[in-house]
């Protein structure tokens, strides 16, 4: 069954509309790259999926109109990791972690043999058991978001939904993020992820949504979206693009004629 | 965190029995102790029952309520600046409560004093939110603060300007200033029941407070509604507060320096951090409250004064703090 399936969704804030008549699936097992220039409106199609900002247009998720699941089953099916990578208070990274089991539990009780492995296994597939006790104030930009995606993964979610995780990232952290996200899609789940680094995008996406002006200038395997002359369209730049043994490699060059 | 709590608890316990233990009539140990559980003599026990044992438990629950109030307060709006009196909600509790006196209202009815405090603090808690809006930055809720502040003081010397005669408006100033003295069993039930319901409101927001922490986006996608939690800290503490100031004045910066000192010793969680400020709250407010007693006995130094004295400087640090991080 198609896990998310989104029809006709708009968004407007004031006269503006910011999205216009969205449609896009996300399959079980699939990761889906959202592209575009700033601006573009990838934050806001993430976070009216989410529910976050309010649109017109249906929202699947599993089949089910998402605004009629109630948050907490939501909450199960869908995670999120924001772009913004602020903790308001120097708890813990296993305390951050943890809360990704808040859906889970019914109050404040101690956790179960359930949320303790599912926060170990999360802090082992980001690689942070070793920061565990350090109050997250205290981490490094890497680290931080190492954390917070751990917290995304402890929520044991079919879907996750994340905004620009490999920025302020290095390449090394950055293929680390991207191969835990195939992972994840190797069992099953899937991940829905905005992404500006063209060359990420082309290596390790299943699909591709190329946005442009609100709407969707393309859609599909990343060697269909990713070609010169789009590339040169959408962003405004020149792009070097080969198949190679590696997979598709994308090089953005020269600033074009803008669009 | 245990170890935290168990002497948080055991100071207390000694602070309450300190509160017991000192005031004007000279009375040993051994009578105190006696008189209060009905022992001693006569005006011993009027001494303990009348005016000490309700002197304590006002100081334990009214520090309790600033200090949850502040950890709520903090905790919701992301801020560690924030304090019931920094963002005018004692203030515009004390206007209401001077409302009550100036109308007569808290003569006739007694219950109108506590409930024109919390119609104050509710109105002032809701202006905040609707002035800084959300995730507010710390200098936008600070002015908030200061303006709603600004308001209900120039409302309240409005009143005490027009008060019929000067005696009324003394007793109305002493009363603003915030203190425990001659406080009686009354006082006690008049303010306690809402204390403690809003500590009991505030604490339904722990979990929510705890997701806030990565934001409200997040909050919302773990399952959480920050609407909810936002409704229950504005009726929680407008209900503690006001009834808090009603009965004890406007005790400024407890909320603020309470859970800043308990913050990293809970491990930073907001839902451990409610019942720690709470409790610590209670410990601060009694050990002020007996400090004043037995600073200047023949003086009355009011309980706000102290707190204002102490916590002022405090305050001052903190934004010096909060400064550099956000360089």
């Amino acid at each position: 069954m198609t896990l998310l399936h989104v029809r006709n969704l708009s968004v407007s804030r004031g006269p503006r509309q910011v999205l216009d008549r969205i449609t896009a699936t996300v399959e079980p097992g699939e990761v889906v790259g959202v592209l575009g220039p700033n601006g573009v409106g990838k934050t806001t199609l993430l976070a009216s999926i989410l529910g976050l900002v309010p649109s017109s247009g249906t929202i699947e998720l599993m089949g089910r109109p998402a605004g009629l699941i109630p948050a907490k089953e939501r909450a199960r099916l869908v995670s999120y990791l924001p772009q913004a990578r602020d903790a308001a208070w120097p708890m813990t990274a296993e305390m951050i972690v943890a809360l990704g089991r808040l859906p889970h539990g019914t109050g404040l009780r101690a956790p179960t043999r359930a949320d303790s492995d599912a926060v170990e296994r999360a802090m082992q597939a980001t690689d942070v058991t070793h920061l565990r006790s350090r109050p997250i104030s205290q981490l490094s930009g890497g680290e931080k978001t190492r954390v917070l995606l751990a917290r995304t993964l402890a929520q044991d979610a079919a879907l996750i939904v994340a905004d620009e995780p490999a920025s302020g990232l290095d390449p090394a952290q950055q293929i680390t993020v991207l191969r835990l996200f195939r992972q994840l899609a190797a069992s099953g789940r899937s991940v829905l992820l905005s992404l500006h680094e063209l060359h990420l995008a082309a290596m390790w996406c299943d699909r591709l949504l190329l946005l442009s002006h609100g709407s969707i200038a393309a859609e599909g395997a990343p060697a269909d979206v990713l070609t010169a002359e789009r590339i040169a369209e959408v962003y405004g730049c020149s792009a070097h693009v080969t198949e190679s043994p590696e997979g598709l490699i994308v090089v953005p060059l020269e600033q074009s004629a803008r669009r | 965190m245990r170890a935290v709590f168990a002497l948080l608890i055991i100071a207390l316990v000694v602070a309450f029995a300190g509160s017991l233990l000192v005031g004007p009539a000279a009375l040993d140990i051994g009578a105190s102790l006696s008189a209060l559980f009905g022992g001693g003599t006569e005006p011993a026990r009027i001494v303990m029952w009348e005016i000490r044992l309700p002197r304590a438990i006002l100081g334990a629950s009214v520090g309790a309520t600033l200090g949850i109030a502040g950890a709520a307060l903090q905790g919701y709006l992301r801020n560690p600046l924030a304090d019931p009196g920094v963002l005018g909600i004692s203030a515009s509790a004390s206007f209401g409560a001077v409302l009550a006196f100036y109308f007569g209202a808290a003569a006739v009815a007694p219950l109108a004093l506590p409930l024109s405090a919390m119609a104050g603090a509710a109105g002032a808690a809701m202006l905040v939110r609707l002035l800084a809006g959300r995730d507010a930055g710390t200098l936008t809720l600070i002015l908030a603060g200061v303006a709603i502040s600004s308001l209900a003081s120039a409302l309240t010397t409005l009143a005490l300007n027009l008060a019929p005669n000067p005696f009324a408006a003394l007793e109305i100033l002493f009363w603003m200033l915030g203190s425990l003295t001659d406080r009686s069993m009354a006082h006690v039930w008049l303010a306690l029941p809402f204390m403690m319901l809003g500590w009991l409101l505030m604490a339904m927001s722990a979990r929510t407070l705890n997701a806030l922490t990565l934001g409200e986006d997040v909050a919302a996608t773990l399952g959480e509604s920050p609407k909810r939690a936002q409704l229950l800290i504005i009726a929680g503490a407008s209900i503690a507060v006001g009834a808090a100031t009603a009965v004890a004045g406007a005790i400024a910066f407890v909320g603020l320096v309470v859970p800043h000192l308990l913050r990293r010793l809970v491990g930073g969680r907001p839902s451990a951090l409610l019942p720690a400020s709470a409790l610590g709250g209670a410990v601060l407010v009694l050990l002020a409250d007996i400090a004043v007693r037995l600073i200047a006995p023949e003086r009355d130094i009011k309980l706000g004064v102290l707190t204002a004295l102490i916590g002022a400087p405090f305050f001052l640090r903190l934004v010096l703090e909060t400064r550099r991080e956000s360089q």
